[in-house]
């Protein structure tokens, strides 16, 4: 019987772990996603994994006591290779929110601020593929694109111009995966922004024409819906990884078991869009067309910087 | 290996990928134009992979055989987010496309012999007189 007993127990406990919603988070279940910009020879869709993702955006009281618990990202410690000169400015001190409310998404973050943070809390910042599929999806459905009044309802809040007073999280109604603000609050950052290939590559180098996004990314680019996703495409290749924008925050991510079943395939293209950044750091003039020598950034260079460097994985404090 | 490893003498950094058939080989040719011009001046090579998953040890081995590369080019893999940060360090932008190529920026870095980045070159086939000023610049003896 203590041997039944003790079975017992460890079956229940791996059913609970395998079963268990991380906190906050919601299941985005696996299914195929039309990205935006396709390479000449590449299939049309690609297949996104089940992942879990952050109901909403990471708030001010969450990054709060991330920056309690490490002082290097406090705003007068960060470095600034990791971040601009823009970083937390919305708060009142290193520990102090001042006039931001706790439940506004975090802002003025950098792409490095960003991805230590979910390493702190054991997670990740979603891929672009994964984020792009999660916001397709409108309220009923993983596809909103085939729902009536969804993109106008997008295109009306790309229409807004940017509140003077930041709305908190979950101002907008949960998606149809239960994702708060994927459209109407901030722009957020994704893992592998330096995708968005905006800059010169090493074949759009071959003309002018070719180097600009604008010419490969409005192939198949027919209608408002891949004009918004143009439009998230742009504003990630107009982004380094130092920056830090007035609209810009993030949401965490991490991999979900792979026993989950997918959704039935979908012709899901991305859509809905944001406001466009409103910070000068956040866009910048087209590269020059012929190859050029230019001064390295006043921030101190990648000295620490390792090839094997990875980020922290302090365990939260609550 | 930490980038501070390299320090010491001024490294050419760029982020390539063995398989890559057009920009990389002509960003490796700048290089050594790049080095030719500098002459004596004691000069460490360093090109990182976008591709860790293919370019194993030994497939980065005979991409330096293939590219007649020295002792003074030390070619660098790791994980995909070491990398990442890498690039995200030095601007460099990559996708990997379905077809098995990898579209990314056309950069050389150049850091000085303390670490410090100090200019980049963007694009291919450049003249290499600017990158050698910047270079004897950064050879330079400091206070």
């Amino acid at each position: 019987m203590p041997r039944l007993l003790v079975l017992t127990a460890v079956f229940a406990l791996g059913t609970g772990a395998a079963l268990a919603q991380p906190d906050g988070m919601v299941l985005v279940r696996g299914g195929t996603y039309r990205p935006l910009y396709q390479s000449a020879t590449g299939s049309a869709e690609v297949a996104v994994a089940a992942f879990y993702l952050s109901e909403t955006a990471v708030t001010n009281a969450e990054y709060l006591a991330f920056v309690r618990a490490n002082p290097e990202w406090r705003r007068s410690n960060v470095r600034p290779l990791f971040a601009d000169g823009g970083y937390l400015r919305h708060w009142a001190g290193d520990l102090d929110l001042g006039r931001a409310r706790p439940d506004q998404p975090v802002v003025y973050v950098s792409w490095f601020a960003a991805r230590a943070y979910a390493a702190w809390i054991g997670r990740r910042l979603p891929t672009t593929d994964e984020w792009e599929y999660a916001a397709s999806a409108s309220e009923t459905r993983p596809d909103g694109r085939r729902e009536e009044g969804y993109t106008r309802r997008l295109l009306a809040w790309y229409g807004r111009p940017m509140p003077r007073s930041m709305p908190p999280v979950r101002s907008t109604p949960a998606n149809y995966w239960g994702v708060y603000d994927m459209h109407g609050l901030v722009w957020e950052w994704v893992g592998d922004f330096t995708s968005a290939l905006i800059t010169a590559d090493s074949r759009a180098n071959r003309d002018a024409n070719s180097r600009a996004f604008c010419a490969a990314g409005a192939v198949g680019a027919s209608d408002f819906e891949d004009y918004a996703a143009f439009l998230r495409f742009g504003f990630r290749g107009g982004l380094e990884a130092h920056y830090t924008v007035p609209n810009l925050g993030f949401r965490t991510a991490l991999d979900a078991p792979t026993s989950w079943l997918p959704c039935p395939a979908s012709s899901a293209s991305p859509f809905s869009w944001g406001s466009p950044p409103s910070s000068p750091h956040a866009t910048r003039p087209p590269p020059p067309t012929s190859p050029r020598w230019i001064s390295a950034p006043r921030s101190r260079p990648p000295r620490s910087t390792t090839t094997t460097r990875r980020g922290r994985r302090t365990p939260r404090r609550r | 290996m930490k980038l501070a490893d390299l320090r010491g003498r001024p490294v050419l950094l760029a982020m390539v990928y063995a398989d890559c058939g057009t920009a990389c080989p002509m960003i490796i040719h700048d290089m050594k134009r790049i080095a030719e011009q500098v002459g004596g001046v004691p000069l460490r090579h360093v090109l990182v992979t976008l591709d860790p998953e293919r370019d194993t040890p030994e497939h980065l081995r005979r991409f330096r055989q293939m590219h007649e590369l020295g002792t003074d080019w030390t070619l660098l893999r790791g994980s995909d987010d070491a990398i990442q940060t890498l690039a995200a360090l030095l601007g460099v932008r990559y996708r990997a496309d379905a077809d098995g190529t990898i579209a990314h920026s056309n950069l050389i870095t150049l850091l000085d012999a303390g670490g410090d980045g100090a200019a980049q070159q963007e694009g291919r086939g450049a003249e290499p007189a600017a990158a050698v000023a910047a270079l004897l610049a950064a050879t330079r003896p400091t206070r």
